[in-house]
C-alpha cells in the first residue's frame, strides 16, 4: 500500500523558473528516503514544488491563488492536491489536482457537483499504486464543512457522495488508510457543540459508514492519524489532558469495527502526530514536542506498543522526513531549508 | 487616520490622564507585562538591526512615553501552536507579573486545529494567568498575505478574530486588536509585512502598528471602531436559502457602540432593524421582507462614543442567494456582464483543460478549450445585468 498522509505547508522554497506546468527536474546529492513515500511539497503557491522520494525536484508553476496541501505517491507517478479560486462566486475555491508522471504534469479535472462555496483539505486515496479516491472538506464557511468523497474510475470521477453533512462547527484534519481488507478508513476531528472530537468511517465498494466517534470524553481530541497494520489499524491523535493541563498523543487500535481504549503515546506536550513509512512490521509515529520544543518519532508494533523512541530540539515548524541512517541512529531532514539532525535511538523504558 | 491619531494622542494628554497608572510617586516599581505569543510575537521579520525584535521592547518604549512605568518581556516562541502553549505557559508565569498579553493562533491554522480548539486553549492559558494573579489581555492575531500557502483569503483567521473577540467579552478581559489595525485600519495591509518567501510576518512598520494597538488598549486610548463577531451568511456563501436571516454581533472594548448611528446596510440600503444588547455588545438580526434574490451585500455603518468617533462603514458579507442565475458570460458572478468578466477570460484564451490557465468558468461553452467561441458568448451579453 502506498502511503497516504497529507503534507503539510512547509516554507518557501523556489529554485527554478518554469513556464505554465513545465517543470524543472534536478537529481540532487541527497539520500533517498522510503520509495514509497509521498512527495514533499517543498513550496506550495506561485512556483510549486516538491521532492520526490528519488531525490529528484520538481516546480510547476500554479494557477494565480491556488495552493498545494498534500500529495501521493503512485505507482507510475505521483499525485499533487490543493485548492484554486472556483471563479463563479467571490472568494469560493475548488480542488486543484495535478498528476505527474516524469517531466509531464497533467491536470484532472475537479470531482463535479461542487454544492457550496467552499472546497478544502483534498486527501489522495490511493490504493496499490492507483488513485482510487479524493475525500475533502466542502461547505459554506470554515465552521460549516461536511466531508464528501468521489471515486476515481481510471478515466474520471464517479459523482461525489457526502460522508458527513456539515454539523454544530468545524469540521477538519482528514486522514485515511486502506486496510488489508480491502476497505478504507477516514477520520477526522469534528465539534459536536461541546469540544472536538474524532470520527470516523468506513468505506465498502463505494459505500460508506455512517461517522462515528472514536471518542465522546469532553476534552479536545484533534489531528487524528491513521495508518493500517497486519489486521486493522492504528489511530493516533492528540488529545487534551486534562489532569496534565497539556496535550498529548495518545492512540487507539482498532479490532474488527471497535476502537480500543486510547493509551498516551506521547510524552505530555506532545501533539500532531503522523505516521511515516517504516520497516515491514513496525509503525512510525512523527509527533511534536514540547520541552524541549522539537520533534520525536516513536517506532512501534502493530499493536501500538512502542520500541523505542528518538528526539531532536528545534523550532523548525514544517514536519521533517524520517530517515533511519545506521541501527542506532535516526535522521530528520528538513528538505525545504536543507537542514538535516541526527538522534540516537533510545529503548522505551518499561514499567516494572 | 493621523489626524485621528493625534487627536486620539492629544486627549489622552489633557482628558484621559486619570486613567492611567501615575508616573513617579503614584507608580515605584515597573508593571511587568508578559508578551506571550508566537514567532509573530517574538519579532520574525523584523529589522534585523534591531537588537530586540518584535512589538514587545516598541511597547515598553511606548508605555514608558505615556507615563507608565514598564518592563515588557519578549515571551514570544517560534513556531508554537496554542497546544504547545499550554506546556510552556506554567514556566513563563512562575516569575509572576501584571498583565499577560496573549497573542497566539497563526500556527494552529496551518496544523489544522479548529477555531473551537483553539478558543479552548486561548482561554485556558488567559486563566492560568490570572489565576495567577495577572490582569490577561487577548490579542487577535494579524492577517497573512494572500499569497499564503494556506488561508490566503484570511477567512480562518477572520473567524478566529470573532471568536477571540466573544471570548474576550464573554470573560471581561480586554482585547488588543491587531488582525482590524492591519486588515482594516490600514489602506494596504500588505506593506506592514516583510514579503518574499515569508507570508505571515510582519516588518519592523508592522511592528510598530501592533505595539501601538497594545499600548492603546493598556493606557486606555481608544482608538479602535466597533469590530465584527461572526457574521451570518458568511462572505462568500453560496446556494444561501432565500429566507435565511442576517446576523452578527458588534463588539466595542474601548467607550461602547454608539447605538443611535449604528445601522445595517443591505445592498447599500439603511434598513430598520432592532439592536439588542448593550454598548459593548450589540446583536443584529434582519429577516428579509422578500426572500433574497441575486447578490446580497451586508454592510455596517456605526461609531463608538469616544472623542473623537472611530466609525465603520464597509461591507461585511456578500452572498448569492439560492437559485440565483447568471447570463452566460458573467464570469465573475457578479450579476453583470462586463470588463471584469472579459479580464478573467483573457488570461485563459487559449487553454485547453489540462493548462494551468485553464478556468472552467471562461469555458463558457463546454468544449475544454477557452477560445474565440467563449469570447463570442461573452460579447452576446456584454452590458446586460441578472439582477
Amino acid at each position: 500500500m502506498a502511503a497516504v498522509r497529507p503534507a503539510p505547508p512547509s516554507p518557501g522554497f523556489f529554485f527554478g523558473l518554469a513556464p505554465a506546468l513545465a517543470l524543472v527536474c534536478a537529481a540532487l546529492p541527497l539520500a533517498a528516503a522510503a520509495a514509497d513515500r509521498a512527495p514533499v511539497l517543498l513550496a506550495t503557491t506561485g512556483e510549486a514544488a516538491l521532492e520526490l522520494a528519488s531525490g529528484e525536484r520538481i516546480s510547476a508553476r500554479l494557477p494565480q491563488g491556488a495552493a498545494l496541501e498534500a500529495t501521493a505517491s503512485l505507482a507510475a507517478g505521483w499525485l499533487a492536491a490543493g485548492t484554486q479560486p472556483a471563479g463563479d462566486a467571490p472568494g469560493a475555491r475548488d480542488l486543484l489536482l495535478l498528476a505527474g508522471e516524469g517531466r509531464t504534469v497533467s491536470v484532472l479535472p475537479a470531482p463535479p457537483g461542487r454544492a457550496a462555496a467552499l472546497r478544502r483539505e483534498p486527501l489522495p486515496l490511493v490504493d496499490d499504486g492507483r488513485l482510487a479516491g479524493l475525500v475533502w472538506l466542502e461547505g459554506e464557511a470554515s465552521t460549516s464543512f461536511g466531508v464528501r468523497f468521489a471515486a476515481w474510475n481510471g478515466a474520471g470521477w464517479e459523482a461525489p457522495q457526502t460522508i458527513a453533512p456539515p454539523g454544530p462547527g468545524s469540521q477538519l484534519a482528514l486522514t485515511a488508510a486502506r486496510l488489508h481488507d480491502g476497505s478504507w478508513l477516514l477520520a477526522w476531528s469534528a465539534y459536536d457543540g461541546h469540544d472536538d472530537e474524532i470520527v470516523w468511517s468506513r468505506g465498502r465498494n463505494g459505500m460508506w459508514s455512517r461517522p462515528q466517534r472514536v471518542t465522546d470524553n469532553g476534552v479536545p481530541d484533534i489531528t487524528p492519524a491513521l495508518t493500517a497494520t497486519g489486521d486493522g489499524a492504528l489511530l493516533a491523535w492528540t488529545r487534551y489532558d486534562a489532569a496534565l493541563g497539556q496535550y498529548r498523543v495518545v492512540v487507539s487500535r482498532l479490532s474488527g469495527d471497535r476502537w480500543m481504549s486510547a493509551a498516551p503515546a506521547g510524552p505530555p506536550g506532545s501533539r500532531f502526530p503522523t505516521f511515516e513509512p517504516a520497516s515491514a512490521g513496525k509503525v512510525r509515529m512523527l509527533y511534536r514536542i514540547a520541552a524541549p520544543q522539537g520533534w520525536e518519532v516513536a517506532e512501534m508494533d502493530a499493536t501500538g506498543r512502542i520500541g523505542r523512541r528518538a528526539a531532536v530540539a528545534g523550532t523548525e515548524r514544517a514536519r521533517p522526513l524520517v530517515i533511519s541512517n545506521s541501527d542506532g541512529e535516526v535522521a530528520f531532514r528538513w528538505p525545504a531549508a536543507g537542514t538535516e539532525r541526527t538522534a540516537a535511538w533510545k529503548p522505551e523504558e518499561r514499567k516494572p | 487616520m493621523i489626524r485621528k491619531r493625534l487627536l486620539a494622542t492629544f486627549a489622552l494628554a489633557l482628558g484621559s490622564a486619570a486613567l492611567l497608572p501615575q508616573p513617579g510617586a503614584a507608580q515605584t516599581t515597573p508593571k511587568r507585562y508578559i508578551a506571550f505569543g508566537d514567532s509573530i510575537t517574538f519579532g520574525i521579520g523584523d529589522d534585523p538591526n534591531r537588537a530586540n525584535p518584535g512589538y514587545p521592547p516598541r511597547l515598553e518604549q511606548l508605555l514608558n512615553s505615556r507615563g507608565v512605568s514598564a518592563t515588557v518581556i519578549n515571551a514570544g516562541l517560534s513556531g508554537e501552536d496554542t497546544a504547545g502553549a499550554l506546556s510552556r505557559v506554567n514556566r513563563v508565569l512562575q516569575d509572576g507579573g501584571d498583565f499577560f498579553l496573549l497573542m497566539e493562533g497563526t500556527n494552529d491554522i496551518n496544523e489544522k486545529v479548529s477555531r473551537e480548539t483553539t478558543l479552548f486553549n486561548l482561554d485556558q492559558l488567559a486563566a492560568r494567568a490570572e489565576a495567577k494573579g495577572l490582569q490577561a489581555v487577548h490579542g487577535t492575531v494579524p492577517p497573512r498575505l494572500p499569497s499564503a500557502n494556506y488561508d490566503g483569503n484570511n477567512h480562518i483567521t477572520a473567524d478566529l478574530a470573532a471568536g477571540v473577540r466573544e471570548l474576550a467579552f464573554s470573560k471581561q478581559r480586554r482585547l488588543a486588536d491587531p488582525f482590524e489595525a492591519f486588515f482594516h485600519g490600514t489602506a494596504d495591509f500588505t506593506l506592514l509585512y516583510t514579503g518574499g518567501s515569508d507570508k505571515l510576518h510582519p516588518n519592523a512598520a508592522g511592528y510598530d502598528l501592533m505595539a501601538r494597538v497594545f499600548a492603546d488598549v493598556l493606557t486606555n486610548v481608544d482608538t479602535m471602531p466597533p469590530v465584527t463577531g461572526v457574521v451570518n451568511p458568511a462572505d462568500g456563501e453560496t446556494n444561501v436559502p432565500n429566507t435565511t436571516p442576517v446576523s452578527l454581533a458588534l463588539y466595542d472594548f474601548g467607550a461602547g457602540i454608539d447605538l443611535a448611528n449604528t445601522k445595517l446596510l443591505i445592498n447599500g440600503q439603511q434598513v430598520d432593524t432592532p439592536l439588542t444588547g448593550s454598548t459593548k455588545k450589540v446583536e443584529i438580526s434582519y429577516a428579509p421582507p422578500q426572500p433574497w434574490l441575486g447578490i446580497i451585500t451586508v454592510g455596517i455603518h456605526t461609531r463608538d462614543t469616544a472623542t473623537p468617533p472611530n466609525t465603520v462603514d464597509r461591507t461585511l458579507s456578500t452572498f448569492i442567494a439560492a437559485g440565483t442565475t447568471f447570463l452566460p458570460g458573467d464570469i465573475d458572478r457578479n450579476g453583470r456582464v462586463d470588463g471584469f468578466d472579459l479580464l478573467l477570460l483573457a488570461p485563459a484564451f487559449g487553454a485547453r483543460r489540462s493548462d494551468a490557465n485553464f478556468r472552467l468558468t471562461a469555458d463558457l461553452n463546454g468544449d475544454g478549450v477557452v477560445d474565440g467561441l467563449d469570447l463570442a458568448i461573452l460579447a452576446s451579453n456584454f452590458g446586460h445585468s441578472t439582477f
